[in-house]
């Protein structure tokens, strides 16, 4: 038998030969003996294949199954699946420490503007009204209206991590500014602290109150 | 029912893919395995083989038959054993793998059967490496011979020239009351 014919018939046994081929070749096996104890013997290849099979033990399937369950969790989880249950705890004591010792709010420049007393110079003191809407509240309250004096306060905001601060031997406890400053505001005025600006100088930013001793008389620029 | 390409493409994912994916080529690649490598390791190869299968399963890029993959990764798990324990040397050794008959004694019923089995496995187990290879790739994995063709790295011709002689050995080692 000549070796196309062994290829072509392996090819034919295997279904591989295209449909032209494979006719040509069964005209050819009706004449040739050789060729047909050839085909017998490919055609039985798939049986003896079939014999040779063996089925693993229960044992293994369940091996190979578990092995793959055990890659699939470290893969998810690492090669430690605890260091994953670890990293989850640090991060929530982590969270937890940010949360609690969190830096205050930056807020350097904010300002607050305070309701002005009124100064002592303009106490009682009443101005010529200058339209129908003064007048009107001229004569009403007998006093001209509020003079109000722009004023600025100006904070100067804790650090990060120090939630209290002292202005003046004063605890300033942890409530927001604005608030804190209207609680303040009788108490300090009654030991003499003045909010700056209140003698009608310009604004500027400094600290919110001033020492009496370092207060300037009202009116008095120089 | 989901197609074998599907089950690999899932396997990784799904343990009920991998599980039934397992459970269709388990007897084909087992029996590949232990007629490639033999007795003694062929456990370990099993599940090395099925780990690859379960890591690089996603990557599977179904062109050609999923048996085909499979029993190409297969070979290259029993290759690699073989090589390391100096087997294979440039894929020519004609080691032959032990062939260990059943231990359990088979009722009498069974016995043509059995008898055939062990008569079988000891044929493929005389035949060189190389025809062996082809025949359980062609046989049992149901490789086009193209592909094994290119499995391999050898012509196309060079692969039906070693599966005949391996037909040709066969049926001479089983005799004719088998062929």
């Amino acid at each position: 038998m000549p070796d196309n014919h062994l290829e072509t018939l392996l090819l034919y046994a295997a279904g591989e030969l295209t449909p032209g081929k494979a006719a040509e070749f069964e005209t050819h096996l009706a004449s040739c003996e050789e060729c047909r104890i050839g085909l017998q013997t490919a055609q039985k290849a798939h049986e003896w294949a079939k014999i040779a099979e063996e089925e693993p033990s229960p044992e293994l399937f369940a091996a190979v199954l578990s092995r793959s369950e055990k890659h699939r969790t470290r893969t998810i989880f690492g090669k430690n699946p605890f260091r994953w249950g670890i990293a989850m705890t640090t991060a929530a004591a982590l969270a937890v420490a940010l949360l609690i010792l969190r830096p205050a709010r930056q807020e350097s420049y904010r300002e607050t503007t305070l309701p002005m007393p009124r100064p002592p110079e303009l106490e009682n003191k009443v101005q010529p009204p200058e339209n129908a809407q003064e007048t009107e509240n001229l004569n009403r309250t007998g006093r001209k209206n509020e003079i109000q004096i722009p004023h600025v306060v100006t904070f100067e905001y804790p650090r990060p991590f120090r939630h209290v601060r002292r202005t003046d031997s004063i605890d300033i406890p942890r409530i927001s500014r604005s608030y804190r400053l209207n609680l303040m505001r009788p108490s300090l005025q009654r030991a003499g602290f003045q909010p700056e600006g209140i003698a009608g100088k310009q604004p500027f930013k400094s600290r919110a109150f001033i020492r009496p001793s370092d207060q300037k008389a009202p009116g008095n620029d120089s | 029912m989901e197609t074998d390409d599907e089950l690999i493409l899932r396997c990784g994912a799904n343990p009920e893919a991998f599980r039934e994916l397992v459970r269709r080529y388990q007897g084909k690649i087992y029996g590949f395995l232990v007629n490639m490598a033999g007795h003694n390791a062929v456990d370990d190869l099993f599940q090395e083989m099925w780990l690859r299968v379960f890591k690089t399963g996603a990557r599977y890029e179904p062109r050609g038959k999923a048996s085909s993959w499979l029993f190409q990764i297969a070979r290259n798990v029993a290759i690699n054993h073989l090589t390391r324990h100096g087997r294979v040397a440039g894929q020519v050794t004609e080691e032959i793998p032990e062939v260990v008959s059943d231990p359990a004694p088979e009722p009498p019923e069974t016995m043509e059967t059995g008898e055939l089995k062990t008569r079988v496995k000891t044929a493929l187990a005389k035949l060189p490496f190389d025809q062996r290879e082809v025949f359980l790739l062609r046989e049992m994995g149901g490789l086009s011979f193209k592909d094994i063709a290119e499995e391999l790295d050898i012509p196309l011709g060079t692969a039906l020239s070693r599966m005949n002689y391996a037909l040709k050995k066969l049926r001479t080692l089983l005799g004719s009351e088998y062929a």
